[in-house]
Formats: structure tokens, C-alpha cells, sequence
């Protein structure tokens, strides 16, 4: 494996950790379950997802 | 239905890797037991774990998940089944190894084995490392298991299920006082690494104003882009550092040295705050700066280790271990080593997080072996590092700063002298030096375990890069590692906790269990913050030094947590028929029932004024009662402190232990029914469902799973 190789593998990780690959995922998915309708804005898809966590929190540990 | 996978014979070149994994460990250990008055390099500490823990990975974990649980990659998750796209999701496990891994990293792990240096390096290392392969990683990946099956169920709802609704009752009071002593015990810790340091309060007061301008770059400018408004925010974070230097040495310093009460004010209010604002506003980018800090620091730190190769100092076993009469906490080895340790080797916390959102995300069954366990042996690791970190100080200096004020004085000539009652020595001008280097005005006392962990760090680093010159901005870097991460968790734990109250009063009246109704978030977070900062105002005042009587509380609470976790999962295995099996969570829960209840005993009815907590009350009260006032408190008023947090202290050690010697009793009750039963007792497991997927069990994909994920070849039958 290259370095670039190598760089490509982290910089996937860690947008597949901080979740910026949902929202490409999510028009994927959109797209074919609903044809017709618009997808979310970038802006609005994020803002959905984080006002989610106000309802949900996440527990961080000890 | 389907046969779990029986792990293939090893090849030859398999039994040469192993044997040599075997045989070095084993090396490890031997110098480390043996070693009597030497040096030993640190080094040794870190190949018994890593070998001990890669032969635990590689056979028992294995064994516990094919034959114990039976996992069954033929069985479709419940990410896989009930995939919303929402909570429901199928994730990579290299990605929710990552995400399980920053949920369940605390600071736990860091001040743990820090104070438990004070028996010695051998016993915290031997529980470590025994203790997370039998117990620790055993416990998070069993309730992985076990949730999952159950699509997601919390540990509270699985003991109201499988044991009845006294346990789950139980359960759920217990995680909630758990919550408010660890959020107490770790803001105690910022407190204590930032009381009279100008330059610290700087650092971590800069952190607010960086966290809302990342939340408003991500919510106004650029959403979702985490990454990007991360590297920004550590840029800012290392500016912060760099400029608390500039701070403290200049007239803004006064303003910014707090006393320890101010300090917990601040917090309170700051607790109180970041509950209540929006997420996005300042918790979640909070999150995201100490998660990239957290790990980033963390490996750093093992680079370090083992670049610079440092010696232990401080002894194997010191007298404290068998006399218990040790100043940082009272009591000897057994049962104390592994009620501070904590964190470090057996969580109850995680079974919360391995029954949180973890069970609801994760692909294949067979993953449970590499997110759970693999997830809590890196915990361990971390635990490892810390212990490490404390055993490389000078031991004169690590007493002098882990001794509460009361044993040590404020002065360095006090401490030096308390430090040789203890039997070991440093000088005071040692002792200014050492302080002088990493620019704070004094290490004396600085208990908590942050500091010293700093300092061990800044130890290692400056060795690195910059040498002496850096040192202070090393030690600076490694509190704000730390206070970022921990505050990070107390404003997480007060929202969770709050939302645990909003859940249970709602159910008395309406209104108070809605999200949307503000004067309800505003009354139960007061009330969560009011509950923690009560007892964070205890540690802080208390003459007899807040880490010395919280902490083993804070242990005991985790430990008995633990133990609940544990019962539950004891009580599935034996009402789904696998007796034999049972030991295996049985065991680590015979022992951690021992252990903790022993020390609960002990700190409830030792007639130890220094470990029994009545004890304690009784000879401060009898004092007080002459008018007398006992060292180490100055004023009556200090007495009656003493009194009272001894009592409260006392019998929230009483009610830990009370609520689970009642889960564990309503359990055997259920695991009689369970034997005596002809037919098996009905499960409450998810309906089976055959799954379409394919994935790697484990991080590195067998030939046979690339070749199943390649798909069926062109022109097969």
C-alpha cells in the first residue's frame, strides 16, 4: 500500500466517522424510494440530523 | 437452526506467530514480577498487556462469542432488519469500532490507574490486564450480544424483562445515582487541575468561545462538514494553550486564577448552561474537539512510551497496599486496587453505551468479538498508558501531589516532610523546581490525578519535542486533553440524566416529560446539575480532600453497575439453557460482587476512622461535641462538614450495595425457576431472520469472506 494508498484509507475513515458521507448516502437512497420529490438541502439534512441528538443524547462515559 | 462457525485448526505458521506472542508475554510478566529493586523499563508493562491481551482476543474471545453467545452470522441484525435509515443502521465496523470506542473513552481510565499507583505498579498492571480479559471486555461484549439480539434494548428494560420489574426498578435507580457521583468525582478532577492556575483556566475557558464558533460554522456556514471545522477548532484549541502562557505572566493572570469554589460556580453554571442550549450550539462541537483530541493525545502518548522508553519508578507494591493506610485513598489492595482502578479493567457504564445505540448500528453478529471486546481492550490500553504515565514520577513528587491538603500542607517544606513521614523523600526546592518547570505555582496537593498524569506526559513529550523548554506547554496540553474530554461528559451525562428524570416524572405529570416544554427542561436540568454540583461542592470544601472520600464511592457505584450488568447477562445464559456456560460471566460476577461489597462493608462499618465512613463521622462528631476541633479541619464549621458528608458519603455507600444485593438476589430467584423448569423459560429475543448480507466478522476480512464479498463467479452454477 501506498502513502497515498494509506491517506485515501484515513481520510475515508474518518469522513465515514463524522458521518459527511451520510448525506450523499441519504440522496442515494431518496433518489430511488422517492423519485419525485426533492431531497434535502445539505443545510437542512445536517440541521434534521443534529436536532435529532437534542431528542436523543448521547451518552459519553466515565 | 444454523451452526456458529468453529474456529479453523491453525496452521503451522499461525502456531510459530502464537507461540512467539505466548513466550514474550510471558517474558514480560517475568520481569515484572521478578524484578526486586531495579529498574524496570516501562516497556515490560506494555508487552504483557499487548501480548496477554492479543492471546485473550484471539482464543477466549472467540471461544466466548462462538460458543458461549453462539453468534450466528446466518442471522440478520437488527441493523440490517429494521433499517430506517434513523437509529436503525447498518455501519461499518471499523466506523462503529470508532464510534463505540469514543463513546465509552472517559477519563475513567486515566485518573483510575493514577491513584492506584499509590499501592505500586504491579497490582494496578495485574488487574488491568487480567481484569479486562475476564471481566471488563467479557461484560461490554456479552451486553453488545445480548441487546442486539433484543433489537437495541437497554440494560434497564433487559433486567426489568429477564429478571423481573424489582431488578429493573433497581437497575434504573442505581444508573442514576452512578451518573451524578461520576459527574461529581469528574468535575471534582477539573477542578482540582485547575484551582489556582491561571494559565489552565485560560486554556478551558478559551474552549467555549472556540466550540460556538464551530457550532455556528457548522449550523450557519458549512454543515456537516465536521472534519474541516475540527482541524480549525484543534488549531484554535493549540493557540489556546500557547496564549494561556502568554496569559498567566501577564496582568490578566489574577483574573483568571480561581480558587477552587469559584471554580466549582463557574462549572455549575457552565453545566447548567450547556444542557439546556441547542446541540448543535456548543455540546456537539464540544464532542467532536475532544473525541479528535482524546485519541489523537492517546496516541500519541503510546508513540511516546515507546519512543522514549522510560523507567518505572516507583516501587512494585508499596507498604500502602498491605497497611491500606495510604494518603490518596484509604484501604489496603483487596478490595481497594480494583475499586480505583475501575474504568481501567470493568465498567458497569459501558454495558449502558454496549446497550445504547452500538447494538442498533452494528452489520453481523460475529462483530460483537471486535467492537466489544476489542473496544474495552483498548480502554485497557489506555488504562495501561495512564498507569505508566503516573509509575515514570519521582514517588516523593507523585505523593506530594496526590496527598490531600490536609496530609501534605500548602507549603512545599510541609509536603516534603509529610511526603518522608510517608517513606519517601523530596526536597522542597525539588518540589518548587518541578513546579517552576511546568509554570504552575505549586504541585502540592494538586489531587485528582489530572496534574499528575500531566506531568508524567509532559515527561515523556518534552523528550520527544522541545525538550525542557516545552515541558510546560506539554503539561498545559495534557490537562486541557483532559478537562476538554471530561467536561465534554459532564455536560453529556446532565443532559442524559436529565432526560433519564424527564422520562420517570413524566410519567407522574405529563408536562415535565416533554422535550418541548422549556420550564421542564429548565427545572430537571437545574435539578441534575444542583445534585452533582452538591457533592462537587463537598469534594471541593472537604478538609479531609474531595478524590480521598469520593472516588472510592465513584468506584463502587461503577463496579456495582457492573455487577447488575453482569447478573443480567448471567440470568440470559441460564434461561436460554446454557448452564455450562454461565461460569463466564458467573465468575467475573462472583468476583466483582466479592470485591465490591467488601469494600462497601468496609466503608460503611470499618472501625478505621480513615476508611469507615460512620467511623469517620463518630470521632469528628465526639469532637465537635467538645467543642474540638481535629486536624485536618480548621474550624468547627469544617467539623460539621466533616460530619455530614461523612453520613450522606456512608449511606450512599449503604443504598449502592443494598440495590444490587437486591438485583442479584431477585435474579438467583429467577435462575432457580430457570433450572427447575423442564422446558426452557421463553426468551425475549428479536424473531430470527435470514440475513443477505455480507461482511468481515473481525477488522482484517478472512480470504474466505473477500472471496464470499466478491460475489458468486461468472458462469457457476
Amino acid at each position: 500500500m501506498t502513502a497515498r494508498d494509506a491517506a485515501a484509507k484515513l481520510a475515508w475513515y474518518l469522513k465515514e466517522l463524522t458521518g459527511e458521507h451520510d448525506y450523499d448516502r441519504y440522496v442515494e437512497h431518496h433518489r430511488r424510494a422517492h423519485p419525485d420529490a426533492p431531497a434535502l438541502s445539505r443545510r437542512e439534512f445536517e440541521r434534521r440530523r443534529m436536532d435529532e441528538r437534542d431528542r436523543n443524547p448521547r451518552v459519553r462515559c466515565c | 437452526m444454523s451452526v456458529p462457525t468453529m474456529p479453523r485448526r491453525l496452521d503451522v505458521r499461525q502456531i510459530a506467530i502464537w507461540s512467539a506472542v505466548a513466550i514474550l508475554g510471558a517474558v514480560a510478566w517475568a520481569v515484572l514480577a521478578l524484578a526486586r529493586g531495579e529498574s524496570v523499563n516501562a516497556v515490560w508493562m506494555l508487552f504483557a498487556a499487548l501480548c496477554s491481551w492479543a492471546i485473550a482476543y484471539r482464543f477466549y474471545a472467540r471461544f466466548i462469542a462462538n460458543r458461549v453467545l453462539g453468534v450466528d452470522n446466518r442471522r440478520a441484525t437488527p441493523a440490517e432488519r429494521l433499517d430506517n435509515a434513523l437509529d436503525f443502521h447498518k455501519t461499518d465496523r471499523r466506523v462503529l469500532f470508532g464510534h463505540h470506542f469514543a463513546a465509552i473513552a472517559g477519563a475513567g481510565p486515566l485518573v483510575g490507574p493514577v491513584l492506584a499507583a499509590q499501592l505500586g505498579y504491579l497490582p494496578g498492571t495485574i488487574w488491568i490486564i487480567v481484569g479486562v480479559i475476564f471481566a471488563g471486555a467479557v461484560q461490554d461484549m456479552v451486553t453488545l450480544f445480548f441487546s442486539m439480539r433484543r433489537d437495541g434494548k437497554s440494560l434497564g428494560q433487559m433486567a426489568r424483562e429477564e429478571i423481573g420489574p424489582f431488578g429493573g426498578a433497581a437497575a434504573l435507580v442505581a444508573v442514576l445515582l452512578i451518573m451524578i457521583i461520576l459527574l461529581a468525582v469528574l468535575a471534582l478532577v477539573v477542578v482540582n487541575a485547575l484551582g489556582d492556575s491561571p494559565w489552565g483556566t485560560f486554556s478551558i475557558a478559551m474552549t467555549i468561545p472556540i466550540a460556538l464558533f464551530m457550532g455556528v460554522y457548522m449550523r450557519v456556514l458549512r454543515p456537516g462538514r465536521v472534519i474541516e471545522v475540527s482541524a480549525i477548532g484543534v488549531v484554535l484549541l493549540l493557540l489556546a494553550i500557547g496564549l494561556g502562557s502568554v496569559v498567566a505572566e501577564s496582568r490578566w493572570a489574577e483574573a483568571f486564577t480561581l480558587s477552587p469554589e469559584a471554580l466549582v460556580y463557574c462549572l455549575v453554571i457552565y453545566g447548567f448552561a450547556a444542557s439546556v442550549l441547542p446541540v448543535w450550539l456548543l455540546l456537539a462541537p464540544r464532542d467532536y474537539l475532544s473525541t479528535f483530541m482524546k485519541v489523537g493525545t492517546i496516541a500519541l502518548l503510546a508513540l511516546g512510551i515507546l519512543l522514549t522508553l522510560p523507567v518505572l519508578k516507583i516501587p512494585a507494591v508499596t507498604d500502602f497496599a498491605f497497611n491500606g493506610q495510604g494518603p490518596v485513598f484509604a484501604g489496603s489492595l483487596f478490595p481497594f486496587v480494583f475499586i480505583t482502578i475501575a474504568c481501567g479493567a470493568l465498567s458497569g457504564f459501558h454495558s449502558l453505551i454496549a446497550s445504547g445505540t452500538t447494538p442498533k448500528l452494528i452489520e453481523k453478529e460475529a462483530q460483537v468479538r471486535f467492537v466489544g471486546y476489542g473496544g474495552m481492550l483498548t480502554e485497557a490500553f489506555v488504562a495501561i498508558m495512564a498507569l505508566i504515565a503516573a509509575s515514570i514520577i519521582e514517588p516523593g513528587l507523585y505523593f506530594a501531589m496526590n496527598s490531600p491538603a490536609g496530609v501534605v500542607g500548602a507549603t512545599a517544606e510541609s509536603a516534603s516532610a509529610a511526603v518522608a513521614n510517608l517513606g519517601f523523600t523530596i526536597t522542597p526546592e525539588t518540589l518548587n523546581a518541578a513546579a517552576a518547570e511546568v509554570e504552575e505555582r505549586t504541585l502540592v496537593a494538586r489531587t485528582g490525578g489530572a496534574p499528575t498524569l500531566a506531568i508524567g506526559m509532559s515527561e515523556i513529550f518534552s523528550r520527544i519535542l522541545g525538550g525542557g523548554a516545552l515541558k510546560a506547554f506539554w503539561y498545559h496540553f495534557a490537562i486541557m486533553f483532559e478537562a476538554l474530554f471530561i467536561l465534554t461528559t459532564v455536560d453529556a451525562g446532565t443532559r442524559v440524566g436529565r432526560f433519564m428524570l424527564q422520562d420517570t416524572l413524566g410519567n407522574l405529570w405529563k408536562p415535565l416529560g416533554r422535550p418541548s416544554w422549556r420550564p421542564g427542561v429548565y427545572l430537571t436540568s437545574a435539578t441534575i446539575v444542583g445534585a452533582w454540583g452538591y457533592f462537587l461542592y463537598t469534594g471541593v470544601t472537604n478538609p479531609l480532600g474531595g478524590i480521598n472520600q469520593l472516588f472510592p464511592l465513584f468506584g463502587i457505584a461503577n463496579q456495582l453497575l457492573a455487577a447488575i450488568a453482569l447478573t443480567v447477562a448471567t440470568t440470559i445464559l441460564i434461561k436460554s439453557g446454557k448452564l455450562r456456560w454461565a461460569w463466564v460471566t458467573g465468575v467475573p460476577l462472583a468476583w466483582d460482587a466479592a470485591v465490591t461489597l467488601t469494600a462497601s462493608w468496609q466503608k460503611v462499618f470499618s472501625a478505621d476512622t480513615k476508611l469507615g465512613f460512620f467511623a469517620q463521622r463518630d470521632r469528628f462528631q465526639a469532637a465537635l461535641d467538645q467543642g474540638k476541633v481535629l486536624a485536618p479541619a480548621k474550624t468547627l464549621d469544617q467539623m460539621q462538614q466533616v460530619v455530614t458528608n461523612s453520613v450522606i458519603d456512608g449511606v450512599l455507600a449503604a443504598v449502592f450495595a443494598l440495590l444490587v444485593v437486591a438485583v442479584i438476589v431477585d435474579a438467583m430467584r429467577v435462575w432457580v425457576k430457570a433450572l427447575r423448569s423442564p422446558e426452557p423459560l421463553p426468551l425475549t429475543e428479536a424473531p430470527y431472520e435470514e440475513s443477505t448480507l455480507i461482511a468481515p466478522s473481525g477488522l482484517i476480512p478472512t480470504a474466505e469472506e473477500k472471496a464470499q464479498m466478491a460475489g458468486p463467479k461468472p458462469g457457476g452454477g
